[in-house]
């Protein structure tokens, strides 16, 4: 598959008081052109810091030490603000989370979406930007004059529509979904991935979601990152990670969340949180919480086993890893 | 909107008569009255005196006085002043509110517009140079004592420099040696109907500036209204009242160093409280998205932070407006302007109950005005509270 996305060993620091935070460290990923990809992990395990790469959307203490970023042969990491700046949204847009406060609460949702339009087509005039709002409001299921009222004016899931419309305004080459619906309920966030997955297919957009929640991920993803803190330890497709994790830690995630279609299988609990990333734990940085961790894991950090076509491992000891729901409680 | 507007007035009309009869009854409780200050007079006899309170309405009980002043007052009679006899109060203040108004209203302005741009900057600058330098200054106006500044800034730029007259309103000699066929009133007040002309205009042409469709064009249209308003001031003052313009060039003159002054002592306060609400919006997810957008910075900053940081500000203007008018009377004294804050001073110690009610009351409609006022600008400026009103 023709890759739009090529992340190469790229390397993120935040440099606070006490030292460096090595929030993503090596990760490598490829997105293909119409694909999804999801990545998944628990809080603070780098996901957001990497779709902040992305985008080039950093803090100031933030840097990017090394690595690439090339989407569509052009390599973002090099370019300066200003180059970086006709890029954002027009070659890679982001769907945030926390529709809440996405929106600017005192403009019309449609202004704020036609100044996106306005900032990379000068040219395009008030009422084609109207035509093709109204269009992308038809495409995420909004009625059309919804655009000339106030964010307060929508409910939740209505904002999440709407930005999702204002992330695809641009036609950009790749968008991030950063927690796309985290912050709705149930039936509502099933509706919007469901619309969202449509339109992924519809359009043949490349996306990347990322989640913390594993459902939301097998529900919509092509293929399947899982980050812990700062590293990608297993990437694969999702229809052999999902049920088969390599990834000790993987796996426990999994375990660890019940789900309702597949067969009934005993929960196990994660215990433990991630690491401080300000002293990450030598070698592999899941050993201290991991049930088939040896020596090795503690002194050297593992390489990546390729265990299927496309299924990447960072593991000394996956082939311990059991199939899910075998695991003795 | 109209249903607001109508609501908040008729409240304002009730508390402006709780606060008429409190300031009359306050102003009552004082020792004595008036017509004390002819007790050391041997020639005038308690009869005498008797008959000057009578003249003065201070006689009867104090209900039947109160009930005559109200009735008085909302018939537009506002009673003749005591101390200034036999001038009429609506005449004192007609004649002194202006003065007052133009020097609060110029620094209110320059202090906000000044503060909040530089609040701007420095919220957006944050962590670079000058910063704390910056921010040190405003913290010194915000908690400077105020007189003592005052005098300071005349002995700067009055004594030291000699760049600005030491205070008063006008050059005195100038006026008496010049022959004319107008008072100073005549002049000052055709310079606030200019001023406000060119408010409305520049005001305007923002508005339709901003509603047009290109940014270009939009912005030529407001650069061009501002210059031709310029130029019509100008021609208009030389055509209609070109006898005018030295003496009205003469009040501005002394107009700068209360003005600036005031303005520095104000502009502390809205810097500081811009920077703290700018830097709280900054932190907001919109912008975010908004940088995310690739929106340049500026606009991020402007269109994105700056106009929602506006919004905490402008509510404190209500008060900053309320210090501004009581800090009126230390100016006013300090400056030697004779307005509103001066007469309120010297009819207060002097017990001329009409006019210091006067006073109050005007102030106290200023205040309630202005109230008014930010809570249309409000309205306007935040689109959650528009619904309902």
């Amino acid at each position: 598959m023709e890759h739009i996305l090529e992340v190469n060993d790229l390397t993120m620091h935040y440099t606070v008081k006490e030292g460096e935070v090595m929030a993503v460290d090596d990760v490598s990923f490829a997105l293909g052109r119409g694909e999804a990809l999801g990545l998944v992990g628990e809080s603070g395990c780098g996901k957001t810091s990497v779709a902040m790469s992305l985008i080039r959307l950093l803090a100031d203490n933030a840097e990017i030490q090394k690595g690439s970023i090339v989407l569509d042969g052009v390599d973002l990491v090099p370019l300066v603000e200003e180059e970086m700046r006709t890029h954002r949204w027009a070659d890679i847009s982001m769907v945030f989370q926390g529709a809440m406060n996405a929106w600017n609460p005192v403009y019309k949702v449609g202004d704020q979406i036609w100044e996106a339009m306005q900032t990379h087509f000068p040219l395009m005039t008030e009422s084609e930007a109207r035509e093709r709002i109204a269009e992308l409001f038809r495409l995420v299921g909004l009625n059309p004059a919804m655009m000339d009222r106030y964010p307060h004016e929508f409910s939740g899931g209505m904002r999440q529509r709407a930005i999702i419309a204002m992330a695809l305004s641009c036609n950009p080459k790749v968008i991030i979904a950063d927690e796309p619906t985290t912050a709705l309920d149930v039936i509502v966030q099933d509706q919007i991935l469901k619309e969202l997955k449509k339109i992924q297919q519809e359009l043949g957009m490349s996306i990347i979601y990322i989640s913390h929640d594993v459902a939301v991920i097998a529900e919509v993803s092509d293929r399947i990152g899982v980050m812990y803190a700062g590293k990608l330890v297993e990437l694969g497709p999702t229809d052999e990670v999902f049920p088969r994790p390599r990834h000790p830690y993987a796996y426990l995630l999994l375990a660890s969340t019940p789900s309702v279609k597949g067969p009934r299988r005993k929960l196990a609990p994660l215990e433990g949180e991630p690491p401080n990333l300000l002293h990450p734990p030598a070698g592999c940085r899941f050993h201290p919480r991991c049930p088939f961790a040896t020596e090795v894991c503690a002194t050297d950090e593992p390489p990546y086993t390729e265990v299927d076509e496309g299924h990447i491992v960072a593991c000394w000891n996956w082939e311990q890893v059991p199939e899910l729901g075998r695991l003795e409680a | 909107m109209l249903k607001f507007i109508g609501k908040r007035t008729v409240q304002n009309i009730l508390v402006f008569i709780v606060f008429l009869t409190a300031t009359f009854f306050l102003l009552q409780a004082q020792p004595g009255d008036i017509t004390d200050q002819f007790l050391s007079n041997p020639k005038i006899t308690p009869e005498v005196r008797q008959q000057f309170a009578e003249r003065l309405g201070l006689t009867g009980t104090l209900w039947e006085q109160y009930v005559r002043y109200m009735k008085n007052f909302f018939t537009g009679n506002l009673g003749v002043s005591f101390s200034e006899y036999p001038k009429e109060v609506m005449d004192i203040i007609a004649e002194r509110l202006p003065r007052t108004l133009a020097l609060f209203l110029f620094a209110t302005f320059l202090a906000f517009i000044v503060g909040f741009k530089s609040g701007k900057l420095l919220a957006w600058r944050r962590g670079k140079r000058g910063e704390h330098v910056i921010t040190l200054t405003g913290v010194f106006f915000q908690t400077v004592f105020y007189p003592w500044f005052a005098v300071v800034m005349i002995w700067i730029f009055a004594f030291f420099l000699g760049w600005f007259p030491a205070g008063k309103f006008l050059t005195v000699d100038k006026w008496l040696t010049a022959e004319r066929t107008f008072d100073a009133n005549a002049v000052f007040d055709r310079m606030l109907l200019t001023v406000l002309a060119v408010a409305v205009l520049i005001i305007a042409a923002e508005i339709i500036g901003r509603r047009m469709n290109s940014r270009v064009a939009g912005r030529r249209f407001i650069w061009g209204t501002r210059v031709l308003t310029l130029i019509a001031l100008v021609v208009w003052w030389e055509a209609v009242w070109p006898e005018m313009i030295p003496f009205a060039l003469d009040i501005a003159y002394h107009l700068v160093l209360p003005t600036v002054t005031l303005s520095f002592v104000g502009f502390g306060g809205w810097m500081l409280l811009t920077r703290a609400s700018m830097l709280e919006t900054l932190r907001e997810d919109y912008i975010l998205t908004a940088r995310a957008k690739g929106l340049p910075d500026k606009v991020v900053r402007d269109r994105h932070a700056a106009r929602n940081a506006l919004l905490p500000v402008t509510t404190s203007l209500v008060i900053g407006l309320a210090f501004l008018i009581g800090g009126g009377v230390v100016t006013e004294t300090v400056f030697s302007w004779p307005g509103m804050g001066q007469t309120l001073l010297s009819a207060a110690s002097q017990q001329d109950i009409p006019l210091t009610i006067g006073a109050f009351a005007f102030i106290a409609v200023l205040a309630l005005i202005a109230h008014l006022v930010v809570d249309i600008m409000y309205m306007y400026l935040d689109p959650r509270i528009r619904v309902g009103g």
